[in-house]
Parts: structure tokens; C-alpha cells; sequence
């Protein structure tokens, strides 16, 4: 590794460095320090990691959705990359909000899954989600499917607010402890194990979201390497 | 307490006393759960009644109760599915950077080695 190339790095290794630091502590507080749940009992701790999933999934679409605006209005491929990124950010994050969900909901409600107004509009924003991921990955890298996903990525978000103010809207069985006029939660390490949760997902979604984005443009640039090869009449090897 | 139902209890059989005490409170609501809510499985028997409205807009902590094996597996499933999605993204896309920034060498070394093979004639 080259001096300027580890010096590029240095700043996405010191997010991944607060990353995993605060994912440590996050941990630490939520089984550690956190008390049980009076009603629920262990299985509340879900919680601490369930919510700042959503909301990580919401970032991903937030960065989806600011890429794919930033393309149609300029085209470029950092904002086309961004755009990606979010979305896949998105899919990770919005399945690990349907997986936890509903093994929290065995327990509290009897049962994984209903069809609440809150699972279901969220089960919809990342079934969007995957269908850009599955677009720019299985119908090339042109022009046109790049405009067709960025088109995608700016009404897919469109879903997120829906999500988020589906129960107040349409009422269901979701719970709602910090919004919405929620009685929140009654204990301060309870607060801090939340509040740790948010920080290591934020944190989390960002590296993420780098990674990804710097993974698709070094693809750009073997494209365009490669491209130059062709161009030089130096056999295309893959 | 004022209409409150009096139970006896016979402490003992041989016990010329008897003791009356207050019926204990019921320990599960009587209000009717939401259509489409089910009652929690596996609560850990709070004494406290409380409202299935309250049960979803406040977590209380609990004083020295007992936990079920099933909450706890689930959520170590909860956890673990939580890391697997994760490191299933970041190794991806690790390797799939890896292998690219190899591919990327590869190709600048050939192309440098074109443009110098190109240059020589001319000078």
C-alpha cells in the first residue's frame, strides 16, 4: 500500500475505528447496564437495535435519494455511486429492521407477522429498495439505466415518511414508545442503551454507505481502463 | 377497597384463630385486546394491571424478574441476524474491492507499457 493511499484511507479507517467502538459500548450498556423489561422481559433489548436499524434504513433512502437527484440534475458518477450506495445501505438495513421485528414480535404479540399499517409500508420501502439494487445489478451500467434508477431512487423515497407516520395515521398494533406521544422509555440506562444505538447505527450506516460508494466508483474506473485497453488494441483479457 | 371481596384462611388446622384477608387484586386486564393483538406469550408476571395501551407506548424496567429461555434465544437470533447481514455486506464488498484494485493495476501497467511500446518508434 502506498503512502497516499493509506493517507486517503485514513479517514474511513477512523469511521470504521468510532464504529466499532461504539458498537462495543453499545453492547456493553445494552446487556451489561440496561435493566429487563418489566413487561416483555429480555427480549425488549431487540429494541436497542431494532429501531436504529430503521432509521439507518431511512439514511440509506435519504442518501438514495439525494444521489439519484444529484444525477438526473447533473449525471455525474459520484452521484450515481452515492445514490447506489444508499440504496444498498437501505436493503441491509431495512432487513435487518424485518428480521428483528418480528422475532420481537413472537414473543410480544404471539405471532411474527401481521399486516400493520407500519410492517406492511415498510416491508414495501425496501422490497422498492431491492428492486434498484436488482436493476443496477442485473441490466448493465448505461446511461439509461442509470436514469431509470435515479428515477426510482427519488420515488422511493417517497415511502419513507409514509412509513413513519403510518401508525399515527392509520392506527395498528406497532408500537409507539418514542414518538407519538409514546410514555418512552422509564429508565435512563434504558435511554443511554437507545441513545448508543442510534450512534453505533449512524456511524455504522455511514461507513457503509463509503465502502459502498468507493467500491462503485474503483468500477467505474476499471470500466474506463478497460475501455482505454480496448481502445489501444490490447486484447480484453476481462 | 371498599367493596372488596374478604377471603378466610385457616392457617392451620389445629389454629383456634382464623385470619381474614383481602382477595388479591386480578393480575390480568379485563379490557379487551384490540382486534388483531394477541396477548403477550411468556410475560414475565408483572402484579401491576395494566392497559393494553400502556403495554405500547411505554417499556418499564422490571425489579428482579424472571426471564424466559425463548426470549433470550430470540434474541440471540435478533443479534446474530443483525451481524450476518453486516459482515455479509462489508466482506462482499472487501473482496469485491480487492479484486478490482488488482484488475485496476493490472490494466494501468499494460496501458502504460502500450503507450511507452507507441512512443518508441517515433523518437
Amino acid at each position: 500500500m502506498t503512502l497516499s493511499k493509506r493517507a486517503s484511507e485514513t479517514p474511513f479507517l477512523g469511521l470504521l475505528a468510532a464504529t466499532a467502538a461504539s458498537l462495543v459500548l453499545a453492547l456493553q450498556v445494552i446487556f451489561l447496564k440496561a435493566p429487563t423489561e418489566a413487561t416483555m422481559g429480555i427480549v425488549q433489548k431487540i429494541f436497542y437495535f431494532h429501531v436504529p436499524a430503521a432509521y439507518g434504513m431511512y439514511l440509506g433512502a435519504f442518501v438514495c435519494f439525494l444521489g439519484s437527484a444529484a444525477y438526473l440534475a447533473r449525471g455525474t458518477a459520484g452521484s450515481d455511486a452515492l445514490a447506489r450506495a444508499g440504496a444498498e445501505v437501505a436493503v441491509t438495513m431495512g432487513l435487518m429492521v424485518l428480521i428483528t421485528g418480528p422475532l420481537w414480535a413472537a414473543k410480544a404479540w404471539g405471532r411474527y407477522w401481521t399486516w400493520d399499517p407500519r410492517l406492511t409500508t415498510s416491508l414495501l420501502s425496501v422490497l422498492v429498495y431491492v428492486a434498484y439494487v436488482v436493476l443496477r445489478a442485473f441490466t448493465g451500467d448505461g446511461e439509461a439505466e442509470r436514469k431509470f434508477a435515479a428515477a426510482l431512487g427519488v420515488l422511493g423515497a417517497a415511502n419513507i415518511p409514509i412509513i413513519h407516520y403510518a401508525v399515527k395515521k392509520w392506527g395498528g398494533q406497532h408500537p409507539q414508545v418514542i414518538s407519538n406521544g409514546g410514555g418512552g422509555l422509564r429508565h435512563p440506562d434504558m435511554k443511554l442503551a437507545l441513545t448508543l444505538g442510534f450512534l453505533t447505527f449512524t456511524l455504522l450506516a455511514l461507513a457503509l454507505v463509503w465502502q459502498r460508494m468507493r467500491l462503485h466508483l474503483l468500477v467505474g474506473r476499471v470500466d474506463a481502463l478497460e475501455q482505454e485497453a480496448v481502445e489501444l488494441g490490447l486484447a480484453g483479457d476481462g | 377497597m371498599g367493596d372488596a371481596q374478604l377471603t378466610t384462611q385457616v392457617l392451620a388446622p389445629e389454629a383456634p384463630w382464623v385470619v381474614i384477608v383481602p382477595a388479591a387484586p386480578p393480575t390480568t386486564p379485563s379490557v379487551a385486546l384490540p382486534v388483531g393483538t394477541a396477548a403477550p406469550v411468556g410475560t414475565t408476571g408483572s402484579a401491576v394491571p395494566e392497559s393494553p395501551v400502556a403495554r405500547t407506548t411505554e417499556f418499564r424496567a422490571v425489579e428482579g424478574g424472571n426471564e424466559m429461555q425463548s426470549g433470550t434465544a430470540l434474541m440471540t437470533e435478533a443479534y446474530a441476524a443483525i451481524w450476518l447481514c453486516t459482515f455479509a455486506l462489508v466482506l462482499a464488498g472487501v473482496r469485491k474491492m480487492k479484486k478490482l484494485e488488482a484488475r485496476l493495476e493490472g490494466l494501468a501497467d499494460e496501458i502504460a507499457r502500450a503507450r511507452e511500446r507507441d512512443a518508441k518508434p517515433r523518437s
